[in-house]
Protein backbone atom coordinates (compact mmCIF):
# COMPACT_ATOMS: atom_id res chain seq x y z
CA UNK A 1 0.00 0.00 0.00
CA UNK A 2 1.17 3.49 -0.83
CA UNK A 3 1.74 5.89 2.00
CA UNK A 4 0.15 9.31 2.06
CA UNK A 5 3.55 10.88 1.35
CA UNK A 6 3.99 8.70 -1.74
CA UNK A 7 0.53 9.53 -3.01
CA UNK A 8 1.14 13.22 -2.36
CA UNK A 9 4.50 13.08 -4.13
CA UNK A 10 2.95 11.21 -7.06
CA UNK A 11 0.16 13.73 -7.33
CA UNK A 12 2.63 16.65 -7.23
CA UNK A 13 4.81 14.99 -9.81
CA UNK A 14 1.78 14.36 -11.99
CA UNK A 15 0.63 17.98 -11.71
CA UNK A 16 4.07 19.28 -12.60
CA UNK A 17 4.29 16.81 -15.47
CA UNK A 18 7.81 15.77 -14.57
CA UNK A 19 7.14 12.09 -13.67
CA UNK A 20 7.78 8.93 -15.64
CA UNK A 21 4.87 7.20 -17.33
CA UNK A 22 4.85 3.52 -16.45
CA UNK A 23 3.40 1.39 -19.19
CA UNK A 24 2.64 -2.32 -19.02
CA UNK A 25 2.09 -4.34 -22.16
CA UNK A 26 0.68 -7.82 -21.63
CA UNK A 27 0.85 -10.33 -24.49
CA UNK A 28 0.44 -14.11 -24.68
CA UNK A 29 4.16 -14.61 -25.30
CA UNK A 30 5.48 -11.68 -23.25
CA UNK A 31 7.02 -10.17 -26.40
CA UNK A 32 5.24 -7.15 -27.86
CA UNK A 33 7.89 -6.65 -30.55
CA UNK A 34 7.85 -3.28 -32.25
CA UNK A 35 4.62 -2.35 -30.45
CA UNK A 36 6.68 -1.68 -27.35
CA UNK A 37 8.69 1.08 -28.99
CA UNK A 38 5.69 2.50 -30.83
CA UNK A 39 3.73 2.86 -27.59
CA UNK A 40 6.68 4.38 -25.75
CA UNK A 41 7.34 6.81 -28.55
CA UNK A 42 3.76 7.89 -28.84
CA UNK A 43 3.31 8.45 -25.10
CA UNK A 44 6.60 10.30 -24.83
CA UNK A 45 5.58 12.56 -27.66
CA UNK A 46 2.04 13.05 -26.34
CA UNK A 47 2.87 13.80 -22.68
CA UNK A 48 6.44 15.01 -23.07
CA UNK A 49 7.56 12.76 -20.26
CA UNK A 50 9.87 9.79 -19.95
CA UNK A 51 8.23 6.42 -20.46
CA UNK A 52 9.05 3.15 -18.75
CA UNK A 53 7.65 0.08 -20.51
CA UNK A 54 7.28 -3.27 -18.81
CA UNK A 55 6.22 -6.40 -20.65
CA UNK A 56 4.32 -9.27 -19.10
CA UNK A 57 3.24 -12.66 -20.33
CA UNK A 58 -0.31 -13.98 -20.08
CA UNK A 59 -1.12 -16.93 -22.38
CA UNK A 60 -4.81 -16.72 -21.49
CA UNK A 61 -5.05 -13.63 -23.70
CA UNK A 62 -4.76 -16.01 -26.73
CA UNK A 63 -3.72 -13.14 -28.98
CA UNK A 64 -3.33 -9.37 -29.16
CA UNK A 65 -2.21 -7.21 -26.24
CA UNK A 66 -3.37 -5.21 -23.23
CA UNK A 67 -1.69 -1.82 -22.77
CA UNK A 68 -1.97 -0.19 -19.34
CA UNK A 69 -0.68 3.27 -18.30
CA UNK A 70 -1.94 5.46 -15.48
CA UNK A 71 -5.67 4.89 -15.21
CA UNK A 72 -5.97 3.88 -18.85
CA UNK A 73 -6.25 0.32 -20.11
CA UNK A 74 -6.48 -0.56 -23.78
CA UNK A 75 -7.59 -4.13 -24.21
CA UNK A 76 -6.90 -5.34 -27.73
CA UNK A 77 -6.62 -9.00 -26.78
CA UNK A 78 -8.57 -11.86 -28.33
CA UNK A 79 -9.86 -12.82 -24.89
CA UNK A 80 -11.00 -9.25 -24.27
CA UNK A 81 -12.73 -9.12 -27.64
CA UNK A 82 -14.54 -12.37 -26.92
CA UNK A 83 -15.66 -11.17 -23.49
CA UNK A 84 -16.75 -7.83 -24.89
CA UNK A 85 -18.79 -9.65 -27.53
CA UNK A 86 -20.36 -11.81 -24.81
CA UNK A 87 -21.25 -8.74 -22.73
CA UNK A 88 -22.78 -7.03 -25.78
CA UNK A 89 -24.74 -10.15 -26.62
CA UNK A 90 -26.06 -10.45 -23.05
CA UNK A 91 -26.99 -6.74 -22.94
CA UNK A 92 -28.87 -7.07 -26.21
CA UNK A 93 -30.58 -10.23 -24.90
CA UNK A 94 -31.62 -8.51 -21.66
CA UNK A 95 -33.12 -5.53 -23.50
CA UNK A 96 -35.02 -7.87 -25.88
CA UNK A 97 -36.25 -10.17 -23.09
CA UNK A 98 -40.11 -10.60 -22.90
CA UNK A 99 -41.86 -8.73 -20.11
CA UNK B 1 -179.85 4.36 47.83
CA UNK B 2 -183.29 3.19 46.89
CA UNK B 3 -182.08 2.22 43.52
CA UNK B 4 -179.30 0.14 45.14
CA UNK B 5 -181.84 -1.34 47.40
CA UNK B 6 -184.08 -2.13 44.42
CA UNK B 7 -181.11 -3.81 42.76
CA UNK B 8 -180.60 -5.81 45.93
CA UNK B 9 -177.27 -4.20 46.79
CA UNK B 10 -176.57 -3.36 50.36
CA UNK B 11 -174.83 -0.05 50.16
CA UNK B 12 -173.31 -0.42 53.59
CA UNK B 13 -171.88 -3.72 52.58
CA UNK B 14 -170.73 -2.18 49.33
CA UNK B 15 -168.93 0.58 51.14
CA UNK B 16 -167.41 -1.93 53.47
CA UNK B 17 -166.38 -4.01 50.48
CA UNK B 18 -164.89 -0.91 48.84
CA UNK B 19 -163.00 -0.04 51.97
CA UNK B 20 -161.80 -3.62 52.21
CA UNK B 21 -160.78 -3.53 48.60
CA UNK B 22 -158.99 -0.21 49.12
CA UNK B 23 -157.16 -1.58 52.08
CA UNK B 24 -156.27 -4.69 50.08
CA UNK B 25 -155.18 -2.60 47.15
CA UNK B 26 -153.09 -0.35 49.36
CA UNK B 27 -151.55 -3.35 51.06
CA UNK B 28 -150.85 -5.10 47.80
CA UNK B 29 -149.44 -1.92 46.35
CA UNK B 30 -147.01 -1.41 49.22
CA UNK B 31 -146.24 -5.03 49.89
CA UNK B 32 -146.27 -6.67 46.42
CA UNK B 33 -146.65 -4.37 43.46
CA UNK B 34 -143.91 -1.89 44.32
CA UNK B 35 -141.30 -4.52 45.34
CA UNK B 36 -142.10 -6.50 42.21
CA UNK B 37 -141.82 -3.36 40.11
CA UNK B 38 -138.58 -2.54 41.85
CA UNK B 39 -137.22 -6.02 41.20
CA UNK B 40 -138.32 -5.77 37.57
CA UNK B 41 -136.72 -2.35 37.25
CA UNK B 42 -133.53 -3.59 38.84
CA UNK B 43 -133.48 -6.58 36.54
CA UNK B 44 -134.16 -4.39 33.54
CA UNK B 45 -131.37 -2.09 34.64
CA UNK B 46 -129.00 -5.06 35.03
CA UNK B 47 -130.00 -6.32 31.62
CA UNK B 48 -129.49 -2.87 30.15
CA UNK B 49 -126.12 -2.59 31.80
CA UNK B 50 -125.24 -6.05 30.65
CA UNK B 51 -126.29 -5.12 27.16
CA UNK B 52 -124.23 -1.96 27.35
CA UNK B 53 -121.27 -3.92 28.68
CA UNK B 54 -121.71 -6.46 25.96
CA UNK B 55 -121.92 -3.72 23.40
CA UNK B 56 -118.87 -2.00 24.89
CA UNK B 57 -116.99 -5.26 24.95
CA UNK B 58 -118.06 -5.86 21.38
CA UNK B 59 -116.80 -2.40 20.42
CA UNK B 60 -113.58 -2.97 22.30
CA UNK B 61 -113.20 -6.32 20.59
CA UNK B 62 -113.81 -4.65 17.26
CA UNK B 63 -111.29 -1.93 18.07
CA UNK B 64 -108.83 -4.56 19.22
CA UNK B 65 -109.41 -6.49 16.01
CA UNK B 66 -108.88 -3.35 13.97
CA UNK B 67 -105.80 -2.53 16.03
CA UNK B 68 -104.53 -6.07 15.55
CA UNK B 69 -105.21 -5.93 11.83
CA UNK B 70 -103.50 -2.53 11.63
CA UNK B 71 -100.56 -3.80 13.64
CA UNK B 72 -100.34 -6.89 11.48
CA UNK B 73 -100.45 -4.71 8.38
CA UNK B 74 -97.71 -2.49 9.82
CA UNK B 75 -95.65 -5.52 10.79
CA UNK B 76 -96.18 -6.93 7.31
CA UNK B 77 -95.07 -3.64 5.84
CA UNK B 78 -92.05 -3.43 8.11
CA UNK B 79 -91.13 -7.03 7.48
CA UNK B 80 -91.56 -6.47 3.76
CA UNK B 81 -89.43 -3.35 3.94
CA UNK B 82 -86.86 -5.13 6.06
CA UNK B 83 -86.80 -8.06 3.67
CA UNK B 84 -86.51 -5.69 0.72
CA UNK B 85 -83.65 -3.83 2.41
CA UNK B 86 -81.98 -7.08 3.36
CA UNK B 87 -82.40 -8.32 -0.20
CA UNK B 88 -80.92 -5.09 -1.59
CA UNK B 89 -78.06 -5.24 0.88
CA UNK B 90 -77.48 -8.90 0.08
CA UNK B 91 -77.47 -8.09 -3.65
CA UNK B 92 -75.01 -5.25 -3.05
CA UNK B 93 -72.82 -7.49 -0.89
CA UNK B 94 -73.00 -10.20 -3.52
CA UNK B 95 -72.00 -7.76 -6.26
CA UNK B 96 -69.20 -6.40 -4.10
CA UNK B 97 -67.92 -9.89 -3.27
CA UNK B 98 -68.10 -10.90 -6.93
CA UNK B 99 -66.33 -7.73 -8.02
CA UNK B 100 -63.70 -8.24 -5.35
CA UNK B 101 -63.24 -11.87 -6.34
CA UNK B 102 -63.00 -10.91 -10.00
CA UNK B 103 -60.50 -8.21 -9.20
CA UNK B 104 -58.51 -10.64 -7.08
CA UNK B 105 -58.65 -13.23 -9.87
CA UNK B 106 -57.44 -10.67 -12.42
CA UNK B 107 -54.71 -9.60 -10.02
CA UNK B 108 -53.67 -13.20 -9.39
CA UNK B 109 -53.73 -13.94 -13.11
CA UNK B 110 -51.62 -10.89 -13.88
CA UNK B 111 -49.24 -11.80 -11.07
CA UNK B 112 -49.01 -15.38 -12.30
CA UNK B 113 -48.40 -14.15 -15.85
CA UNK B 114 -45.72 -11.80 -14.60
CA UNK B 115 -44.12 -14.58 -12.56
CA UNK B 116 -44.18 -16.91 -15.56
CA UNK B 117 -42.72 -14.17 -17.72
CA UNK B 118 -40.01 -13.39 -15.18
CA UNK B 119 -39.27 -17.07 -14.72
CA UNK B 120 -39.06 -17.55 -18.47
CA UNK B 121 -36.80 -14.52 -18.82
CA UNK B 122 -34.63 -15.78 -15.99
CA UNK B 123 -34.40 -19.23 -17.56
CA UNK B 124 -33.66 -17.71 -20.93
CA UNK B 125 -30.98 -15.61 -19.33
CA UNK B 126 -29.50 -18.64 -17.59
CA UNK B 127 -29.59 -20.63 -20.80
CA UNK B 128 -27.97 -17.73 -22.65
CA UNK B 129 -25.32 -17.41 -19.95
CA UNK B 130 -24.58 -21.11 -19.97
CA UNK B 131 -24.60 -21.29 -23.74
CA UNK B 132 -22.48 -18.20 -24.06
CA UNK B 133 -19.98 -19.44 -21.48
CA UNK B 134 -19.74 -22.72 -23.35
CA UNK B 135 -19.34 -20.92 -26.70
CA UNK B 136 -16.70 -18.60 -25.31
CA UNK B 137 -14.87 -21.47 -23.66
CA UNK B 138 -14.95 -23.51 -26.87
CA UNK B 139 -13.95 -20.52 -28.97
CA UNK B 140 -11.07 -19.75 -26.64
CA UNK B 141 -9.90 -23.36 -26.84
CA UNK B 142 -10.16 -23.38 -30.63
CA UNK B 143 -8.41 -20.03 -30.90
CA UNK B 144 -5.68 -21.13 -28.48
CA UNK B 145 -5.05 -24.07 -30.78
CA UNK B 146 -5.45 -22.25 -34.06
CA UNK B 147 -4.05 -18.83 -33.24
CA UNK B 148 -0.56 -18.82 -34.72
CA UNK B 149 2.45 -16.58 -34.20
CA UNK B 150 1.76 -15.09 -37.59
CA UNK B 151 -1.78 -14.19 -36.46
CA UNK B 152 -0.36 -12.61 -33.34
CA UNK B 153 2.11 -10.58 -35.41
CA UNK B 154 -0.66 -9.41 -37.70
CA UNK B 155 -2.82 -8.49 -34.76
CA UNK B 156 -0.04 -6.57 -33.00
CA UNK B 157 0.74 -4.79 -36.28
CA UNK B 158 -2.92 -3.80 -36.51
CA UNK B 159 -2.85 -2.51 -32.92
CA UNK B 160 0.32 -0.58 -33.69
CA UNK B 161 -1.26 0.87 -36.78
CA UNK B 162 -4.32 2.05 -34.85
CA UNK B 163 -2.38 3.25 -31.83
CA UNK B 164 -3.16 6.89 -32.54
CA UNK B 165 -6.88 6.31 -32.35
CA UNK B 166 -6.57 4.03 -29.31
CA UNK B 167 -4.49 6.44 -27.16
CA UNK B 168 -6.34 9.71 -26.84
Amino acid sequence: MKTTAEVSAGFGSHMRGDGTIHVTIVTPSGDAGSLRESVASMLRQKFNRSVDVTERKDPSLIGGAIITFGDEQIDMSVRGALRQAAVSFLSAGASDAPR
Amino acid sequence: MELLAKLGIDWQLLIAQLINFGILLAGLTFLVYRPVLRVIDERRERVRKSMEDAKRIENQKKELDEFRVEQMRKIDQEVGLFLETAKTQAEAAKKEILASAEKEAVHLLAKAKQQISEERARMMHEVQDTLLSAIISMTEKILEREFSDADQKRLLASVEKNLHSLIR
